[in-house]
Order: structure tokens, then sequence, then C-alpha cells
């Protein structure tokens, strides 16, 4: 096991490595701030560049420039208002607020620091897990993925801010909306009524840029400026946030936990681990209803969680090759193109492999975190540029960026539809947060509820870690409650 | 009509379609009947939750800000610039003629332009191979 | 005067032929233009590392400018239905996933909208044949094994991820090929979870491409191949036995043509019906040169793409085999075993 981290340090300390994760960085980044481009986008651009390189280094690159795509996207998410990936789309919610507070420069220093820490974070996880990863992947399976699934869907109500009934509203209707398509299990196309755009379902990146980035704009094309600038500049501010995400570190260590978890199951997407951290955070603290307005907790914890997750969805892809997220599938694409084959072969003769990929999701996660804290106070400045330049470009880069996911003007079109229904939300009081939550969610709990009644029948409920998941929501739904009445308590 | 009013209307009519899909599925669209469950519930759901949102409305509401019929029109406009004119024209003219409406000055507005052209072709174009629409009045003229 | 206006009609006409024969001439028709090649799924798949594999060859051999284009969709289906319903100028070409096109065919898909029949066929790249894996957890590890417990009443359970989607129906296949008392467990996100279920020993088996069978089983212990879906044995995996060794009596061979008809179908470079003659022989000229040209099999080799190339030709006939008139009756069977009877 020593060796093997001294010669992973060797590995990953080759000049060529180095070099890789270096040009690797401000791709991903970049990918992260443009909205509509994910990760996903900017690996299936960068496998080309890979062929020629050998197994660590094209590794390292790819690995990097996923990696890193969150802490790029937490910018926008901040900035504008419009998530950089789906995934960022939880930092909207307490991130916009401070924005609209003029406390931009302390969200973004804070979800920049955040980032990095959960993904030093996720690193370590994959790290301890190395040795035992078999029986971790082994022990969550469909019935666990399902009762996760569930577990975020009760803490829809608590993600969302204002009144509890819109939010709950919202997430209904979302999960309704994830129901258009085949069917799971019986391939049946639902609510598709011949449309061929229909019949895949709708697609998410869509729905997020349309959802947050069009009432954003339409707010700026009306006149509004993106935040009065009150508070310390943006420099200040931002170390400011960076030190909040170290004096809450028991809450950055916890998100990050949760991101790593939820990104070693592999039926799970990336999306839901922001908001179950986000929701976590929330339920966990004293005064829960300050979530939402604008406070540093509301951004740290979902960005820790992004990044985290990462380091989570190399855990089933080393040990089984079983892609832990779309993002990981992509990279097995490249471990085969390298000549590798990730699987219990592969952590048997090429430990070293595994932990150079460890350091490398470390280092990546530090040097993103130092490179945007650089360019914050820059970017931060872009919030007080005229509306009249931001709307075009915006507009440029959120057309673009939805019709880069499948080369279809179709999306675009969906773009500007789910834009018209974020108006009606916004105008009507309706948690767009909530509603996101659940089209990701809907899917999930139908596929995995009907392939576990299918192999166990209703007694898989009794399975041991789907217990312990069933009393952590309990847990987490009752916290605030729980909490008030002890503290009644112990002031009589 | 008061925006509690309008949020009322709203949510009823997402309550209705919703209801309507399901209830379409389980008759004329002919769904085996395991595909019916799940959007029925997230159906029942969707009703029941959709009641407790009437009953209250305005909860939640904040500080009107008001629906600008103008910013509506520029951002919808360029929808169909899209298709007419494709990206690689639609966009820096979607620029240009947004500044210069803005007043801002005709230098600048050039400027952005060209920024936004110089980030299609860049990005775009080159780097992601993305092959872009052309729009309905090059295809014409090819 | 008149003889110099004789030769200028002369000139004339020898320019205007010679321009129509060079449009005939597919090799100054290529020359230059662009050639779009498809993938109908997202960038960085198998059937993507293929085309951009093959793409500069074709560039070379053609003289064509070739742009791999993405256009994923309808489970690979839409950019086909684009295909076989676009221009017929021969200027955009793509590499057909074989086996779920041809299954959704005779199942009626919604999302297919095209005829495999109709469309013109250029080269198979690749057709693997499938392999049954069971679960270590299982207690099984042999086909006879299954055919016993099946006899006693056991039921077995193969891991999918949807109806006619690949590792379902070629499950289906050999439970009724059998005639095993099957169920088929579906909804997996892909077959990489399906294997993972297998592992865990939630479901008893699952089939795949060999490819796919060799990267499971290789190393580890968890599954067992126990069969090759077909007559022959496959080449990555010599020592599995075809279904026909392995078991003692193969009730219904049909199943196991029927399905090996298809999976020779296999990923296949199809364009658009209609194509003029001297496009296509061009074409499938260009691609028989460069899938039976060694180095470029071992470039692909080295990639984990391999290369078992059969002519467009025949391509179009396996196509007319597998699909052209099965009679009503045999295909209400088929779309039973596919679609119903295990499930």
């Amino acid at each position: 096991m020593w060796d093997s981290m001294l010669s992973a340090f060797g590995a990953v300390a080759q000049p060529g490595v180095i070099w890789a994760v270096a040009s690797a960085l401000p791709v991903g980044l970049l990918f992260g701030l443009l909205p509509g481009l994910s990760g996903l986008t900017a690996l299936a651009v960068l496998i080309p560049f890979v062929y020629g390189m050998d197994g660590l280094q094209g590794l390292a690159f790819l690995l990097t420039a996923h990696a890193v795509v969150y802490t790029g996207g937490s910018v926008t998410a901040i900035l504008l208002g419009i998530p950089g990936s789906p995934p960022n789309a939880a930092t909207i919610i307490d991130g916009v607020p401070m924005r609209n507070k003029g406390l931009a420069g302390m969200a973004v220093g804070a979800a920049v620091t955040a980032s990095a820490v959960g993904g030093l974070i996720g690193a370590a996880v994959l790290f301890v897990l190395l040795p035992v990863l078999r029986p971790v992947v082994m022990a969550f399976g469909p019935a666990e993925t399902f009762v996760l699934a569930m577990m975020g869907l009760t803490f829809l109500a608590a993600v969302g801010t204002g009144s509890p009934a819109k939010g709950l509203f919202a997430g209904a209707f979302g999960i309704f909306l994830s129901f258009i398509g085949y069917e799971p299990v019986t391939g049946v196309p639902r609510y598709w009524f011949g449309s061929e755009y229909l019949l895949d379902g709708l697609r998410i990146i869509p729905i997020a840029l349309g959802i947050f980035a069009i009432p954003e704009l339409l707010a700026l094309a009306a006149g509004r400026s993106l935040a009065r600038q009150q508070g310390p500049l943006p420099g200040k501010q931002m170390w400011e946030g960076a030190r909040a995400v170290f004096r809450h570190f028991g809450l950055s260590a916890r998100s990050a936990g949760i991101g790593a978890v939820i990104g070693i199951i592999p039926g799970v997407g990336g999306e839901t681990a922001p908001f179950v951290a986000y929701a976590a955070a929330k339920q966990g603290d004293r005064e829960p209803e300050r979530f939402g307005t604008g406070v540093v907790e509301g951004v740290i914890a979902p960005e820790s969680a992004n990044n985290a997750k990462e380091g989570g969805a190399l855990v089933p892809t080393l040990a089984f090759g079983v892609p832990g997220s779309a993002g990981m599938a992509l990279l097995l694409g490249a471990f085969l193109v390298l000549g590798l084959q990730p699987g219990p072969e592969f952590l048997r003769l090429h430990l070293d492999i595994g932990m150079a990929l460890v350091l490398v999701l470390a280092v990546a996660n530090l040097f993103a975190a130092a490179i945007m804290l650089l360019l914050t106070p820059a970017l931060a400045r872009v919030v007080t540029l005229p509306p009249a330049l931001l709307v075009p470009v915006l507009m440029a880069l959120v057309t673009l960026g939805a019709y880069s996911v499948a080369n279809d003007m179709r999306d675009v079109v969906a773009t500007f539809a789910f834009g018209a229904l974020g108006v009606a939300f916004v105008h009507f009081g309706l948690n767009r947060a909530t509603f996101l939550l659940g089209f990701v969610l809907g899917p999930l709990v139908e596929r995995y509820l009907t392939i576990s009644l299918n192999i166990f029948g209703p007694s898989f409920l009794l399975r041991p870690i789907v217990l312990v998941l069933i009393a952590l929501t309990v847990l987490g739904l009752a916290a605030p409650r729980l909490r008030r009445a002890w503290r009644r308590r112990a002031r009589a | 009509m008061t925006r509690a009013a309008a949020t009322s209307g709203f949510v009823a009519g997402l309550v209705l379609l919703a209801d309507a899909l399901v209830v379409w599925g389980m008759t004329a669209g002919n769904y085996p009947w395991a595909a019916n469950v799940f959007p029925g519930l997230a159906a029942i759901a969707i009703t029941a939750f959709g009641l407790w949102v009437i009953a209250c409305p305005a909860a939640g509401l904040e500080e009107a800000e008001p629906l600008s019929l103008q910013a509506v029109l520029w951002v919808a406009a360029l929808l169909p610039l899209l298709y007419l004119a494709g990206f690689r024209i639609g966009l820096p003219l979607y620029a240009l003629v947004y500044a210069l409406a803005k007043r801002t000055g005709v230098l600048i507005a050039l400027a952005l332009a060209a920024g936004v052209a110089l980030l299609i072709e860049v990005m775009f174009v080159r780097i992601l191979r993305v092959p872009l629409e052309e729009g309905w009045i090059v295809e014409r003229l090819m | 005067m008149s003889r110099l206006i004789s030769a200028l009609a002369a000139l004339a006409v020898a320019a205007g032929l010679s321009a129509a024969t060079a449009q005939d001439d597919p090799t100054v028709f290529y020359q230059g233009k662009n050639l779009i090649f498809v993938v109908p799924y997202g960038p960085g798949g198998g059937f993507d590392q293929y085309a951009r594999m093959l793409a500069p060859h074709l560039d070379e051999k053609t003289g064509a400018t070739v742009v791999v284009e993405n256009r994923p969709g309808g489970g690979g289906m839409t950019a086909i239905n684009q295909i076989a319903s676009g221009e017929a100028d021969g200027l955009t070409i793509a590499i057909l996933n074989g086996v779920p096109a041809a299954l959704g065919q005779i199942t009626e898909a919604p999302a297919i909208r095209f005829d495999l029949a109709d469309l013109t066929y250029l080269a198979r790249v690749n057709a693997e044949p499938w392999v049954l894996l069971v679960s270590a957890q299982s207690g099984y590890d042999s086909l006879e094994d299954l055919v016993q417990a099946s006899e006693q009443g056991e039921e077995l359970t193969f891991g999918g991820t949807g109806r006619a989607d690949g590792p379902t129906d070629a499950a289906a296949v050999v439970c009724a090929a059998l005639e095993l008392n099957c169920r088929m467990v579906v909804g997996f996100q892909g077959s990489s979870e399906v294997s993972l279920a297998a592992i865990r020993g939630d479901v008893t088996g699952f089939a795949v491409t060999d490819r796919s069978a060799r990267d499971y089983s290789t190393g580890s212990e968890d599954l067992v191949p126990v069969a090759v879906i077909g007559r022959q044995r496959s080449a990555l995996l010599p020592d599995v036995p075809t279904i026909f060794e392995a078991a003692d009596e193969v009730k219904n061979p049909f199943w196991i043509e029927f399905r090996g008809g298809i999976v020779d179908v296999g990923r296949a470079i199809v364009t658009a019906p209609g194509v003029p003659e001297e496009r296509v022989e061009f074409l499938r000229q260009a691609f028989e040169q460069i899938l039976t040209d060694p180095e470029v099999v071992a470039e692909a080799e080295a990639k984990g793409l391999p290369i078992s190339y059969a002519p467009g030709s025949e391509v179009a006939q396996t196509v007319k085999d597998v699909l052209g008139e099965i009679p009503e009756d045999r295909l209400t069977d088929i779309r039973d075993v596919l679609l119903n009877r295990y499930f």
C-alpha cells in the first residue's frame, strides 16, 4: 500500500502529468463558467486530445477538466443567477440573494473555497475507501438508491424558501414533468403526443437554463442592474467568504460527506447531492428561516457537496467499471482508449494509478480554487457592467449552451418555453429550485422502486442500510422541531 | 386581477393540466396500468398541494417586480432571429441592435458585436466544432 | 468563320459533356465536399469512437472533408430517421446500431420511422456475438445448471435496461430457445449497472456483447460466462462454449438463428435510400479498402475497437433475410417473446 502511494506521488510529479493538469484546469473552469456547457461537454471535447497522451497523463487531463467545472459554475450561479451547470442550481438559492445584498464577493469567495474543501474531502474519502471499494459499492443497491431518492424528495419542503405549500407544489409538478418520455420498465412512452423531441423526455439543461436564466435576463433587460454596490470591496469580501468556510468547518465537512456518499451511488445523478446537502444544512441549523435570504452557509453546503461527489463518483468507476455519473461514463471510455480496464483487476494491478487519480483530484481542486480566487475581484465587477452589454452576451451564451447539448434547435425553443414558465414561477412565488429537484428525482423514485419490488418484493424495506436511511430521513425532517422542543425544555 | 388571484389561477391551471394528462393516459392513451401509477401519484400530490396553495395564494409573494413588456419582446425576439439568421450572424446582429437601441455608443456596440462573433467562432466553431444552425436566410442564399 | 464557330461549338459540347460526366464521376464529385458522418449517440461512446477513428481514413480515400456530427436522441434512432428521409446525394452517412434498430422495427417501437430494408448499406464495421453471464452468487456455473434449475421450478431472473434493448432480448431469446422459466428485471440505467446487480446477486444473470462480457468477467470470479448466444464461439472468449455446445438440447433453435441474424447487421455504415449507384460503389470501395487494411485494423484494435468487416451488399442481404417477409404468426410469436412472455 505504501509503495503504491510513493509510486503514485512519483507518477503524478512527472512534467507530463503536471502539464496535463495545468492545461485542463482553465478549460474545466471555462466550461463551468459558461452556462449550458457542462462537464460532459468538456469531456466530450477533450477526449480526442487524449488519444496522443499516455495513461496517467490522459486520465489526469480529463479528470481535472471534469472535476473543476462546478467551481467555475458556482461563480456564474452567484454573479448572474444562471447555473453554470445543473448542479450549481442549488447555489442560486442563497447565492443570488447575497449578490443582491451587495455581498457577491463574499458569496463567490465562500463558494470557491467550499468547492476546494469539498473536493479535497471527496478525494480523501476516495483514498480511504480505495482498499475497500468493492464492499462499499455492493452495499448500495436499487433498494438503497430508492430510499435515498425518497429522502431527497422529503427534503423538497426543506429546500424551498417561503411558503411550504408552493415549494411542495412546484416540486410535485417537477416530478410530474419528469415522467414525460419512456417509462423505464415497461418501455411505454408517456405524454409525448407524437413529438420526437419529447420521446426521450425533457432534458435538464434547457430546463435549468430556461427557468433560471431567462427571468434574470428579463430583469436585466428591464433595466434592473445586478446589484447595488454596498459593503466592502469584492477583494476583501472574498477573503471573508473564504474564512467563513473554515469558521463553519463542520458544515463544510458534513456537506462534503453527503456529496461523496451520493456520488458513490451510481444511479443517483450529480444534481441531487447539492440539494440534499443544502437541505441538511438548513435542517441542522439553529435558525433555518435564515436560509434563502442570503446566508453564506447556504452557499457553502451545496458547493462543498458538488466537488466532493466527484471523488465519490470515481469509486464505482474504478472498482467495477460502472460509471458513477454520466461524466464518469466518458472517463471510462478514456480509460479504454488509454488501454486500461477499470474493475477488480484494475485495482489489484494498478492501485498506484488509483491513488494517483486521488492526488490529481486533490491538486486540481486546490488550484482551481486558487485561480478562481485570483480572478474573483475582476469577475465580481461583471455585476456592475451596464445591462445593455450584458444582456446580448448572456443571451448568446444561453442559446449556444442550450443548442450545444444535442445540436438541436428544439432545445433552444425548450429553453425559451421553460423561460416563460420560470417567469411565471417567479411572478407567482413558486420555487424553482424545488421544481428542478423534483424533476431530477422523479425518474429515480419510479425506476428504483419498481426494480426493488421486482427483485425483493416489499421486504426490501427491511434491508439494514435501507432502515438506516429511513431513520436518517425521519431524523432530518424532525430535527428543527426537536431542536425547538429541546431549547424550550432547556429554558424552563 | 390581484397577483394572489392570478397565482391561484395559474396553479389551478397546472393542476388541471396534470390531472387531464393522467386521465388521458389511463383512458384514451391506453398505457399499461403500471405506467400510470407514478404519474397518478404525482398528480394526486399536485392536486393536494395545489389546493393548499389556492387556499392561501398570497403567501411567499415578495414586493412586485413589474414585468416589462419591452423586455419580454427583446428577449423573445432572439428566437425567431436565430431561426432566420442562424447563430453566427444572428447573435452578433442581436448584440449590435440591442446595444444601439439602449443608446450605447456606436463604437462600443460594434465592439460588442465583434466580441460575440469572436466568442462564437473560437469557442463553438473551432474548438467545440458544434454544427451551428445557419438560419433560413443563409440557407436560401447558399 | 464557320469553322471557328463549329470549333467553338464542339469545344462547348465537349466541355458540357465532361462537366456532366464529372458530376457522374464520384472521385470528382466528392473532391473537397463536406461528407457528414453522423453518430446517433453522444460524444465519447463506442460508436462515436469508431466514427472518429474512421473519419480521417475516409477523408483520405474519398478526397472529401469528413465531419463527424453527433445527433443523439431516441435511443440512437432519431438520427437514422433523418438519414432515411434525407437527401439522397451521398453526402450524409451514418453509423447504425443494427441490433436495437432491427429489434425496434420488429417490435414497432415508436421511435422508429424508417425501414431498415430501404437504407443503403456501405459496409459493416463490426458485429459482436452476445454472451450469457451468470452471477457467482446464484450458485449456477453452467448453462446445464440453469436448464436443470428451471426444470425443477426455479425462476431465473435476468437483468436489462428496458424492452428489446439488447441485454433483455438476448436473454429472452435464450429462454425461448431452451424453454426456461425466466423473468426479466429491467429498468437499470445501462449494462454496467446491470452487471453490478448481477455481481450483487440481485439477478441470476444477464447478456451482453462479448467485449463487455470479457471486460466484466476477466480477473473476477463474480460473473461466469456460460454460453455464446450463437453458432460460433467468440474470438475474445475462446473458452466459452456456444449455446449449442453447452446445452444438452436446444429445443427451439429458431430463436438463436433469429437473433444471430440481427447481430450480423451489427455496426453498419448506412446512407439514404436512392443515392446514385456510382457514389454508393465509390463509398463501398473506400470502406472496403479501409476496413480490410491490416494497419487500420491494428490501429483500431489498439484503441479497443475491434473490426469484423462485411461488404455493404452482404449487410443489405442479411437485413432482407432477417426482416423481410416474416409470416404473421411468427411475428406475433417474436413480439411476444421480446416484449411480453418473460416480464
